[in-house]
């Protein structure tokens, strides 16, 4: 229970509370890895079909390099489609927030792009762009940009009207209106969209690579489980989950130091 | 210079001579009022008209028709004058500031600020609205400096004059705080300074004490009241509290229910600096029960018609 480990913290000793979040989290993992680990030993279940996560373990320190190598691959096409996707979803939402033009020309676009799945534009996108790094890049755009931008275009909505109303006083122009107030409010709604969209774009990139690669997690994922190398799936599948937390935690604490103001302590 | 307003209150402005109405007027100074005309001992066209509020009305479009919200209102505040407008809630006082303000289109009317038309443009008064709206992403010496921001003075210059203020009205210690971590009052304070560093000699100030406690608000009013006479500027103030309106003021216009228009102008003749002895005084007492008066009728029209629409 958060309250239990978070219990009337002074706020100078708000660090020692984000560690006590961890705690819960890893208890049930381990947990988790108990429970497998006894079934396993236990039944004695083929290790093709399911290895002990102590082999996983065993794996992931073994084939340290192999990992490695395909985290690179799959690393840069998360970042570089985290990015663009995150570039496009703020640019879309501005635009949408300020034409109604737009809004109605680019609205039933951006959400039939969500409707059709990512599998049946990926090929189409590697037939067009090759088997190198740039569909990759952008299948994880495509779905990292969806909800940045809905985001985007909810914070620019969610400004004081007060607000906006003072800064108008003064004469400003609606730039300014736009830097002063509109952007800075839509801060907390675009950050918490960020997080969505950099596990999503977890998501795209190996997805990306299933259809068509040679190299990164997603790749190895395939070609792993073509040989029934099952504990190389496995160290694989831990590898991208591991990059999913460890990116979505990042986003929030880049978050908390670019705009102090709107770090909350997490109840 | 301004046409004379119809039918305003034009005759019951004050002749306040002496150091206020002395003032310089630091912007754009119309040559159709020379110094020596400020310092004329007579009448309203005497003193310096920087406020024209003349004939201003408004009406809003609604489902069942036109619904007036302020009914034509002519006032004339002159140079250094602190003039509240008191009456019940919903009587059309925001909507008069927010068309001085030129965040509204008046239906009716025109509004002059030192004899120049500004009907409609914004950027001429200096507006406090009713809720501090601090960003809660600037730290307080940032939130203070939004209007000289909005007006496109450079950052260090601005922060520069905001420091000085804020040390010199007790904020010095907060410069570097977020809004969200300090109380209602230190946040109205701020909220005030942000209002004196925008530089526009007429301050329209909309209930700036309404949230606060009881006796946060009584502090709140003689802080105010130093920084306005060591400031030298006009101010329109909003309230719907008797005691505030007869302790801050020179000037009290009673606004009716809705439809809001002026039903009175009382001056307030007591004397200056004021401190909160004066709020026990004889004099302070007879001029508020006659307000009170004036606003009981009113306050009790707008509460049977809300109850009557039920």
């Amino acid at each position: 229970m958060n309250t239990f480990w978070r219990p009337r913290l002074p706020d100078g000793q708000r660090r020692r509370g984000r560690f006590a979040t961890v705690v819960p989290a890893a208890l049930l993992l381990l947990l988790v890895f108990g429970v497998w680990q006894l079934y396993v030993s236990v039944k004695h279940v083929n290790e093709v079909i399911l290895p002990s996560p102590w082999e996983v373990l065993h794996t992931l320190a073994t084939s340290k390099q192999l990992l490695a190598t395909n985290l690179v691959v799959t690393g840069e096409e998360i970042v570089l489609g985290f990015i663009l996707g995150a570039v496009a979803g703020i640019l879309l939402g501005i635009f949408i927030t300020y034409s109604t033009i737009l809004e109605r020309a680019l609205l039933p676009l951006v959400i039939a792009s969500q409707v059709i799945p990512i599998f049946a534009i990926a090929p189409l996108l590697i037939i067009w762009f090759g088997f190198g790094i740039t569909p990759k890049v952008l299948i994880a755009a495509l779905i990292v940009f969806f909800p940045i931008c809905v985001n985007q275009v909810e914070g620019l909505r969610s400004a004081d009207e007060g607000a906006v109303d003072l800064i108008r006083s003064y004469g400003a122009s609606e730039i300014k209106v736009f830097w002063m107030v509109r952007m800075p409010a839509s801060v907390p709604f675009v950050l918490a969209g960020m997080q969505i969209g950099v596990t999503f774009s977890v998501i795209g990139a190996v997805i990306a690579e299933w259809v068509g690669a040679q190299k990164g997690l997603g790749a190895l994922m395939l070609s792993a489980a073509s040989l029934s190398n099952t504990t190389v799936v496995f160290a694989a599948i831990v590898t991208v989950a591991v990059v999913g937390v460890v990116l979505f935690a990042l986003v929030r604490i880049v978050g908390d130091l670019l705009f102090p103001w709107q770090a909350k302590p997490k109840a | 210079m301004a046409s004379t307003p119809s039918g305003g209150p034009a005759g019951n402005s004050p002749s306040r001579g002496g150091l206020r109405s002395l003032r310089p007027k630091r912007r754009e100074p119309s040559p159709a009022e020379p110094a020596e005309r400020a310092a004329s001992p007579s009448g309203a066209r005497g003193t310096m008209e920087t406020v024209v509020i003349d004939g201003v009305s408004r009406t809003f479009s609604g489902p069942d028709g036109n619904i007036a919200a302020l009914e034509k209102t002519s006032i004339i505040a002159s140079s250094g004058e602190f003039v509240t407008f008191l009456g019940p809630s919903g009587c059309g006082k925001s909507t008069l500031f927010n068309i001085v303000a030129g965040l509204l289109p008046a239906t009716t009317g025109k509004v002059y600020i030192d004899g120049r038309d500004v009907t409609g443009q914004t950027g001429h008064v200096s507006y406090m609205l009713q809720r501090d709206l601090l960003f809660p992403w600037r730290k307080v010496i940032d939130n203070v400096i939004v209007g000289l921001e909005a007006i496109g003075e450079p950052k260090a210059e601005a922060r520069r004059k905001a420091r000085e203020l804020l040390q010199h009205f007790g904020l010095g210690a907060f410069e570097n705080v977020y809004p969200q971590q300090m109380s209602g009052g230190m946040r109205q304070r701020a909220a005030f300074i942000r209002t004196m560093l925008f530089p526009r000699d007429v301050l329209l100030l909309d209930e700036p004490l309404g949230a606060l406690d009881a006796q946060t608000r009584l502090i709140m009013q003689e802080w105010l009241l130093e920084i306005w006479s060591e400031q030298k500027k006009t101010v329109l103030f909003i309230t719907h509290d008797v005691d505030e309106a007869v302790f801050l003021s020179d000037r009290v216009c009673v606004m009716s229910a809705r439809p809001g228009r002026i039903i009175n102008d009382v001056k307030i003749d007591l004397p200056r600096p004021r401190t909160a002895e004066i709020r026990t005084s004889p004099a302070y007492f007879d001029i508020r029960s006659a307000l009170l008066r004036d606003i009981h009728g009113e306050s009790l029209k707008a509460f049977n018609e809300g109850a009557g629409q039920q």
